[in-house]
């Protein structure tokens, strides 16, 4: 009886995360692909059919009238997670379909079965509510991430890839240790459950602290946020940015989201005697310090790319400062901009790396003068990445900063205010950054070289994702309050 | 209507990108119909407007952002622009600055293309922050103004424009980042009124009148909330305050200006200064000073005394220039802090002085910067000593200029003697009429006039006079046709509103009396 009402739930879950599945099936088609044909352009465009076929079984599965409970309460599901499930699914059709096969050497179809799990980890984290799937599932999104990063096989990528592992191990380390702690002492590993509010309310355990701070050391590690982002810089250098382009948005987006997820459970319905919402405000306003900051002396555009990718997890960690139900489909419009201006930008960066050999900021001078389409879709990602109208990142960043003000109107938390003044002003100092490469671009002069056209894929994404943000800034409702 | 003036030059712009860039003579063709065009739709607009009351008139508003947000309710703002007795002078006297501006733009040479695109953009971005009625979508033509004017200047300056138009951009973001604070902060203690829950808005008519505040919320007149001593409100004007005043400008956060000036090309120097520091006067009058009267009634002695400051130092400082262009940023400095000097008066003249104001400098600092291009475009060459003796070569040029330096110093019969003289019987009145100006700042203002006519003379008298003389010698030819339309359209304009000002007044006067008449209600309060 017991068996069969477990066999039964199982069977009814499955249907729910049959995107995953498809995933997971194809991940093992493309590896025996790989075993018996090297070609590149099979590989990609197996890749592209499992990227669609996850994308139309998640979309399949709307509407979704209510949250539901998967396999006994080890993933649940909801609006946000199943949207947020859809930014990652649509992102990676992106980034497979612009993936240049050259890139990927002589394995393609392992590449491809490397970023496909990427993107399955992040599918499933989104979704994780049990301490033992969230390690499953960044896992799964870390390990084929560090081997991505060495997929060039130069001393440099090598390097890169060790440290990443390195910092990477480590951040795990911290997230399983805290983990088992916070099992010791809320008799659970699920976190939403009651009992945990049992456990832990109003628990004066300092362990419990240390425990929670451990915890989110493996989230922030994956979403390269002070104080766990000095992988970023190396690893972004090393890598191509087709790559990059999955690092800076899945891993982060999942991540962030789970975070939020996270701190909310620590919170235990305001029966916590730590202030979680402060502690993350904390983060939030470290993170873009060290971002924005640290991009400002940056020459080389990959390094550059890595901080502003910091400072772009800064923001993410703000909006999780709303907590609530609002606050989540702040985070969630945020991401979905932040997803499209991201892939935007590396794009373009790298048609300007792959015609140009674009690798510093001085690389750049007056290749706008010539070529202005490519040069105009780039600008536009960056004005959105700062956050200037009349791009999505404005109404982006205006949605989550007037979100933190209604809140802390509401609870008058300062950390909340100082998190409000701080974040607007530190697009300022972002915009002086971002504007350094348009500003090589079309204000320096340089006579060499000649004009190349965009690759027809890269012009249709490029113009695609320019007017997307143009579209969802004039008519935001398109991506919110559906 | 109103729509089709602020959207035809973006429209344009968008069609001329398809235009092949050789044909360089579309660009300029069509840059100066939609300039035409938009002067015509502005005569339709006065025609429209009824000046017997203060309300926004020749409204139009559609929905924007529409966002349901469960527990908050929504959040909205409205596509919502109209005009009322401060804009509408503003905006009239922008469409007829971008056909000049266009005209100057005549002899670009490079990018063709680009420069009139990025022109007709930054039309639209102006011309929507004179008529919006909702903050935030003034906020986004207010900030997207930023980007062609960081191109045009970095582009198409001069030798510094790399440095030039990066300090603009920081500088001006980093106040609009503070209007931004404010805006958010209004937004989330004001409610609307008809709404069933408490829903927020950004209407301007909204904001500004305090019986939408949310009770308890931050800038709630009646919070005891302090920060630093100062109340949320306090914080909130003085935010506001050095947001607009770093694009009017007002001393000390004028040094982006003399800088983005020099290295401007001619006709974005016209933008700048006839537009880009109205925008900053209006914002300041619009936003700082209707929104939050009772803080700008109890701060009147300290804008008065920046004011002034402003007026003194900029004439100080156009005295020791020695680039004319230089020159002519600075007394823009000067004359701008006039426009300070009317609003913090909060009188009827005062309010009524800066917006004459503001439209007579419009005109003039036009006519000033053609003055400072024709010169460049022949020698490529500003400094004010490699010159002397020009009359003889350009007998036109000089009796324009003379007209211009005479009308920009406030002689009477031109337009910015009206302005300057209806500010400062504001100020002398102030200390009767609600005893916020002391009587010493429009004494000290007044004598300023001297510092200003100073400058203008002995400019005249250094390159116009005396025996001719031009640095390398070159031979300079005297005005071309479109050279002497510009000038002498704007120095009919300029004469035109200083003999009779009357019909411009009675635009002005019933928004002038509105605010002044919310500023003494604050004051009354204090």
């Amino acid at each position: 009886m017991e068996t069969n009402l477990k066999l039964e739930i199982t069977l009814q879950s499955l249907g729910f995360i049959s995107p995953e599945i498809a995933l997971s099936v194809g991940i093992l088609v493309l590896l025996i692909t790989g075993l018996i044909s090297k070609k590149q352009s099979l590989a990609k465009v197996l890749a592209l059919l499992i990227c669609s076929l996850n994308l139309i079984l998640l979309i399949s599965n709307w509407p979704l009238n209510q949250s539901v409970n998967l396999f006994n309460g080890m993933l649940t599901l909801d609006v946000l997670n199943f949207l947020l499930r859809v930014t990652i699914a649509s992102t990676a059709l992106i980034i497979v379909f612009i993936t240049q096969v050259e890139t990927v050497h002589k394995y393609p179809s392992e590449y491809f079965a490397l970023v496909l799990s990427i993107v399955l980890g992040g599918q499933m984290l989104v979704m994780s509510n049990h301490m033992a799937m969230v390690i499953i599932s960044l896992e799964l999104m870390s390990i084929p991430a560090y081997v991505l990063t060495g997929f060039a096989f130069t001393k440099e990528s090598a390097e890169a890839s060790m440290k990443y592992f390195i910092y990477g191990s480590v951040a795990t380390a911290f997230l399983i240790f805290g983990m088992s702690w916070l099992y010791g002492l809320g008799k659970g590993l699920e976190l939403s459950a009651p009992t945990f509010i049992d456990q832990l309310g109003y628990n004066n355990n300092p362990i419990l602290l240390a425990a929670c701070l451990f915890v989110l050391a493996g989230l922030l590690f994956k979403m390269a946020a002070t104080p766990f982002h000095f992988w970023a810089p190396d690893v972004y250098q090393a890598t191509p940015y087709t790559v990059l382009a999955l690092f800076s948005t899945i891993p982060k987006i999942a991540a962030g989201a789970l975070l939020m997820k996270t701190i909310h459970w620590f919170s235990l319905n305001g029966q916590s005697r730590y202030d979680w919402q402060t502690i993350a405000c904390a983060l939030s306003i470290l993170t873009l310090a060290v971002g924005n900051f640290s991009a400002l002396w940056q020459k080389n555009v990959k390094r550059l790319m890595a901080y502003s990718s910091i400072g772009q997890a800064g923001f993410l960690l703000a909006a999780t400062t709303i907590q609530t139900e609002l606050g989540s489909q702040f985070f969630l419009f945020y991401a979905v901009v932040l997803a499209i201006s991201t892939v935007l930008v590396f794009v373009m960066l790298e048609f300007y790396q792959s015609q140009f050999n674009a690798k510093t900021l001085a690389d750049f001078a007056g290749l706008g003068k010539r070529n202005s389409l490519p040069a105009i879709l780039l600008t536009v990602g960056l004005l959105s990445l700062t956050g200037l109208p009349i791009t999505a990142g404005f109404t982006a960043k205006l949605l989550v900063f007037s979100g933190i003000l209604e809140v802390w109107q509401g609870s008058d938390k300062p950390a909340l205010l100082v998190l409000f003044v701080f974040g607007l002003i530190n697009t300022v100092v972002s915009l002086y950054y971002y504007f350094r490469i348009p500003y090589y671009m079309f204000l320096k002069d340089n006579e060499k070289g000649n004009s190349v056209p965009l690759k027809w894929a890269e012009l249709l994404i490029g113009i695609m994702l320019a007017l997307g943000l143009v579209i969802i800034f004039v008519w935001p409702a398109l991506i919110m309050g559906v | 209507m109103l729509s089709a003036l602020i959207f035809l030059p973006v429209i344009a712009a968008m069609f001329l990108l398809f235009v092949p860039s050789r044909v360089t003579s579309v660009f300029k063709a069509i840059s100066l119909i939609v300039a035409v065009l938009q002067i015509i739709i502005s005569i339709l607009l006065i025609n429209n407007f009824n000046t017997q009351i203060s309300e926004y008139q020749l409204v139009e508003r559609a929905s924007w952002i529409h966002l349901n947000l469960g527990s908050w309710g929504n959040f909205n703002a409205w596509y919502w622009v109209g005009l009322d007795g401060m804009s509408l002078p503003l905006v009239v006297m922008s469409s007829v600055v971008m056909v000049i501006a266009t005209l100057s733009a005549w002899q670009i040479q490079q990018h063709v293309k680009g420069f009139f695109v990025l022109l007709l953009v930054l039309n639209t971005a102006i011309m929507g922050s004179f008529a919006a009625l909702d903050a935030l979508l003034f906020f986004v033509f207010f900030e997207f103004m930023l980007i062609p004017m960081y191109f045009l200047i970095g582009i198409w300056g001069g030798p510094k424009r790399e440095y030039a138009s990066v300090k603009f951009f920081l500088y001006t973001l980093l106040g609009s980042v503070f209007i931004l604070i404010v805006f958010i902060a209004l937004y989330a203690s004001v409610k609307n009124p008809g709404s069933k829950s408490a829903e927020h808005t950004f209407a301007i008519s909204q904001l500004s009148n305090p019986d939408n505040i949310i009770s308890g919320s931050a800038l709630d007149p009646n919070s005891t909330d302090t920060f630093a001593g100062w109340s949320w409100r306090t914080w909130a004007f003085l935010l506001l305050f050095i947001g607009f005043a770093i694009k009017l400008p007002v001393v000390p956060f004028h040094t982006w200006l003399p800088d983005a000036h020099v290295e401007a090309p001619t006709s974005v120097s016209i933008i700048l200064a006839a537009l880009l520091l109205k925008v900053g006067g209006y914002g300041l009058i619009r936003f700082a000073f209707g929104i939050f009267p009772d803080e700008a009634a109890s701060f009147s002695l300290f804008i008065g005394m920046l004011a002034l400051i402003s007026i003194i130092y900029g004439a100080l400082n156009a005295m020791a220039s020695q680039d004319l262009k230089r020159l002519i940023a600075y007394s823009s400095v000067s004359h701008m802090g006039f426009v300070l000097l009317g609003a913090a008066s909060a009188t009827i003249e005062g309010i009524g002085g800066a917006v004459y104001q503001m439209v007579s400098h419009g005109i003039i600092s036009a006519m000033l910067f053609t003055i400072a291009g024709v010169l460049y475009d022949r020698t490529h060459n500003r400094i004010i000593s490699s010159y002397s003796g020009l009359f003889s070569a350009m007998p036109k040029y000089t009796a324009l200029v003379l007209i211009g330096f005479f009308a920009a110093m406030g002689m009477p019969g031109f337009s910015a003697f009206i302005g300057e003289v209806m500010v400062l019987f504001g100020a002398f009145g102030s200390h009767k009429v609600n005893g916020l100006i002391p009587v010493w700042i429009p004494v000290a203002a007044t004598l300023s006039i001297i510092l200003t006519a100073g400058y203008y003379i002995w400019t005249i008298q250094r390159m116009f006079f005396g025996k001719l003389f031009v640095a390398g010698n070159q031979v300079l030819s005297d005005l071309s046709a479109r050279e002497m339309f510009i000038l002498i359209a704007l120095a009919i304009l300029t004469f035109w509103l200083g003999i009779y000002p009357q019909p411009l007044l009675n635009f002005i006067n019933p928004f002038a009396t509105k605010l002044a008449e919310a500023m003494a209600a604050a004051n009354i309060n204090l």
